[in-house]
């Protein structure tokens, strides 16, 4: 399953736009697999990993439609477990509708 | 402690994101997250023009990780979902492995010496009904060797890439205007501009990185007004504080409006319209360069664009055209137009580009960072390989013509061909390609073979009942299609050839800001597939070898010569030396000598190793340093403006150091919605998958996102025929029908009496549908407006 680096661009840079998020954050447990880092100004580093890989797409566009947070930039991608399970459930992971 | 791998990974993770998030390179920056047994090198991502930079992580032979480059300008770290998601693409289980041949209506496998024969064959046999349709996803050393093969080989020009149907209406109204193609300006526009108008695209799915760097500027509180003029609501129009919604085919009136506006108000730029620019309109016959035309003709053919008038045509309110007539006529507010295929899919297509420059040009909003007309590509080389290499069927390498007996020479002497080897005629474009191949031998149809690299015409082809079907179904005709996966191409193919993509292979691309990028190959191909410049050069090698005159210099050495140490020649055609060697590094040396013809100076190939891409004009420094050129015809930047002046157009069609300022006129769409077919069908690309999607459906999480196409309708439209949001309903034009869900305001939202398709689903063609009708001077067709139905399975169309 792969694991994300992401970069949360929040609406501005005020803290209280911080807080804010961080409180919904907190708030949403679909969003517990999610690591923040140290927030530079407006951008907040993050890692997310955990669940199946819809479950990690679907918490991206989860993150991305929060009030304060004006996008998410993926910037970090490991899918090394995926491509190293056997042939047939790489197969199954990548080509069926699982 | 000891840290498991997944701990690891987790803290590669949060550095590449830390780093990313305050934009400064890491320690890791140069050599990749830190991550055991992981080892990383750079290379641009393999999908969209764009050009970000990834850096890709490898073990035990596979692509296992990618992240965003911190040290690229581009994209400083930062990837879209496609991009973080590129090294799946490489692991579909259903890549082609092996050379197949249809042999009694099935492709069974063969050897490559066969596969090479075969095509050999076929030049043999008619040399001049021999094609090759390419495409801006060929690195510039694979567009290169082709290019070579074909007009310095075969001495036959029938060779075009994918680009004419993306962006050769950007290539014309570039030509038409400055002499020369390609941006003046580049992505550093997006940092300084105080306006952003979109022209018919969507940036935010179609360039998103791009798109994100003004959202991010925004956030760290810059002001940046954007605006978006389409035709549809979509991902962008969300971000933009006005959005201008004009009817299909109108933005030409648009255009006009501001011109006429700027003159009205007496707000256009005097001092540098009488410095730099001159006045054109369209010549009788029609020409490129048209006809030069005084001030005073222009202010009158640009008069009757008043606001109300295009408020009529274009149906965008006068208002809003004053608006944008006011803010091109401030000097305070930098601004920048991007625009992709709304503007290059047109029958108008130069027309509206050359507008849209001379909207920039008469306003005087150009040259300084943050103003700028600029035109995106979809393709991550459109520029490097198609416009660059000149892979048009009108070009040489480094913007030379095949008519021009100088600028033939000049190829024959960098290429040590006998005087007189390339020919004089223009090749077949795209379209007249295809239908030459569609049509019969005996009813003139002379394209007898054609060779498909690295694309797939048989999805993205304009009315391909027309343009594609014909050929596949005539046994005269043979299809070679060199890809990576099985495609709707690959499907109606006489020869597939299994090709090695992106880090399996050196390559070098050539991105939407002019920015040379290369990259060195990481992995292995699977199972036989090669690189297509291999197979390039092994055709041309067997060809040599059945002696077959076209394939050696003037000196009697073989087309590709290339030195080895010690002496004699490098047998690159062997696949496993041609393994070995860095044939990539010779080819583009050689290229370089072009690209000093027109200004478009690169630097050597060792340079590129050590960078995340140049800019050119790449010039050495004094001090043995190489220099890009981020603002083109600005003294301040661009070193080949005389020293001391503030601008200076050097490739004038004019000969006179201006740029052009046309006068086109709006005239009515070739098609029309009427009675029978009453809505306007536009078609494009969505966020999730790249063009048709031949890789992004290979990676689940892309396929899963977005499975199927679907047809955007209106509320209303859809009211008006029971049709309820998911219902399958039929789709039909005068030249195809498919089936497909409605998708009420879904993704986009298409204004009353429009739908939308996707045309990225090989299992809904929606290119059955649209017209191959194209401009009259870049040839590119109009994939974005004909007339349509829709109605309900089982309905009759006339009930
Ligand atoms: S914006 Fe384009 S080049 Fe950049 S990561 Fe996305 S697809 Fe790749």
């Amino acid at each position: 399953m792969p694991v994300l680096g992401l970069v949360v661009v929040l609406e501005d840079a005020r803290a209280e736009t911080r807080a804010d998020v961080a409180a919904r954050l907190a708030a949403r447990a679909e969003l517990s697999g999610l690591s923040l880092g140290e927030a530079a100004a407006h951008r907040w580093p993050a890692v997310l990993e955990g669940g199946s890989a819809r479950e990690i797409e679907s918490r991206v566009e989860l993150l991305r439609t929060l009030p304060g947070v004006a996008g998410v930039d993926v910037v970090y991608a490991d899918f090394e477990d995926l491509l190293a399970r056997p042939p047939a459930a790489v197969s199954s992971e990548l080509h069926g509708e699982g | 402690m000891e840290l498991d791998r997944r701990s690891f990974v987790k803290l590669a993770a949060m550095a590449a994101a830390t780093a990313a998030a305050n934009r400064a390179p890491t320690a890791s920056a140069a050599t990749g997250p830190a991550q055991p047994g992981v080892s990383w090198d750079k290379a641009p991502c393999r999908f969209c023009g764009t050009g970000c930079h990834v850096q890709v992580g490898v073990k035990g032979g596979r692509v296992v990780a990618v992240a965003g480059d911190p040290e690229a300008e581009v994209n400083r770290g930062l990837l879209c979902v496609k991009g973080y998601h590129v090294g799946l693409a490489l692991y579909g289980k259903d890549r082609l492995t092996r050379p197949l041949l249809k042999q009694g209506g099935r492709q069974v496998p063969i050897s490559w010496e066969r596969a090479i024969d075969v095509i050999a064959d076929r030049v043999e046999a008619d040399p001049k009904g021999f094609a090759i349709y390419g495409s801006g996803q060929w690195t510039i050393p694979e567009g290169y060797a082709a290019q070579k093969f074909m007009k310095g080989g075969l001495a036959n020009n029938h060779i075009d890439p994918n680009a004419r149907l993306c962006m050769a209406s950007a290539v014309t109204g570039f030509l038409a205007t400055y002499g020369v193609d390609e941006p003046a300006g580049c992505y550093d526009d997006l940092d300084h501009c105080d306006v952003l108008i979109n022209w018919g695209n969507n940036p935010a799915e179609m360039h998103p990185v791009l798109f994100s760097r003004v959202i991010d500027r925004r956030s760290r509180g810059d002001e940046v007004l954007i605006i978006d003029i389409s035709t549809r609501r979509t991902r962008s129009t969300a971000h933009a504080q006005h959005y201008l919604e004009f009817r299909p085919h109108t933005d030409l009136a648009i255009a006009n409006g501001i011109l006429h506006q700027l003159i009205a108000n007496d707000s256009w730029n005097r001092e540098f319209v009488e410095k730099h620019c001159a006045f054109k309109a369209d010549s009788d016959p029609p020409g490129l360069h048209g006809r030069s035309i005084s001030f005073d003709e222009f202010k009158q053919a640009v008069a009757e664009y008043t606001p109300e008038r295009v408020e009529q045509i274009s149906g965008v309110p006068a208002r809003d055209i004053r608006m944008l007539g006011d803010l091109f006529g401030r000097r305070d507010v930098r601004i920048t137009s991007l625009w992709c295929m709304g503007m290059n899919q047109h029958t108008r297509g130069t027309a509206i580009n050359t507008l849209v420059h001379g909207v920039h040009l008469l306003s005087g909003h150009f040259g300084r960072p943050g103003d700028a007309p600029t035109s995106l590509t979809g393709q991550p080389s459109a520029c490097g390989t198609a416009r660059e290499v000149g892979t048009l069927a009108h070009l040489l390498p480094g913007g030379r013509l095949v008519q021009n007996a100088e600028h033939r020479k000049q190829a024959e002497e960098i290429w040590n061909l006998p005087e007189g080897r390339i020919h004089d005629e223009m090749g077949y474009h795209t379209v007249k390609m295809f239908e030459q191949w569609s049509k019969p031998a005996a009813e003139g149809g002379d394209i007898s073979t054609l060779w498909v690299q690295v694309t797939n015409p048989g999805q993205t082809m304009p009315n391909r009942h027309k343009l594609f079907d014909p050929g596949v179904a005539d046994p005269d005709k043979f299809l070679i299609v060199s890809d990576v996966y099985p495609t709707p191409t690959t499907a109606g193919a006489d020869l597939v050839l299994p090709s090695a993509m992106w880090v399996e292979k050196n390559g070098i691309f050539g991105n939407s800001e002019r920015r040379t990028q290369q990259w060195f190959k990481m992995v292995r191909p699977p199972g036989e597939a090669r690189d297509d410049v291999w197979q390039t050069i092994a055709v041309a090698r067997r060809l040599h070898e059945r002696g077959y005159p076209g394939m050696k210099d003037k000196d009697g050495r073989f087309l590709f010569h290339i030195e080895r140490d010690g002496g004699g020649p490098e047998p690159i055609w062997d696949w496993r030396r041609f393994r070995e060697v860095n044939v990539d590094r010779a080819l583009f040396e050689e290229y370089r000598a072009f690209s000093r013809l027109k200004h478009k100076d690169l630097a050597p190939y060792d340079v590129y190793v050590a960078s995340r891409g140049l800019r050119w004009p790449v010039v050495e420094q004094p001090d043995g340093t190489w220099r890009e050129t981020r603002f083109r015809f600005s003294g301040f930047d661009d070193p080949y403006v005389a020293e001391g002046q503030e601008f200076d157009f050097y490739h004038s069609p004019t000969k006179d150091g201006r740029a052009q300022i046309w006068f086109r006129p709006y005239e009515a769409p070739p098609e029309s919605p009427d009675a029978d077919y009453p809505l306007w069908l536009c078609t494009g690309r969505v966020l999730e998958h790249w063009h048709t999607a031949s890789m992004t459906m290979r990676i689940p999480p892309l396929r899963r996102a977005m499975p199927n196409a679907y047809v955007e309708m209106h509320r209303d439209d859809a009211r008006a025929l029971s049709i309820s949001d998911g219902e399958v309903v039929r789709v039909e034009t005068r030249r195809g029908t498919i089936d497909l869900p409605v998708w009420i305001e879904g993704r986009g939202a298409p204004p009353r009496g429009t739908v939308f398709v996707p045309f990225f689903d090989e299992s809904r063609l929606i290119n059955d549908l649209t017209l191959d009708a194209h401009d009259p001077f870049s040839k590119q067709p109009d994939f974005k407006k004909c007339a349509a139905r829709v109605r309900r399975i089982g309905e009759d169309a006339n009930a």
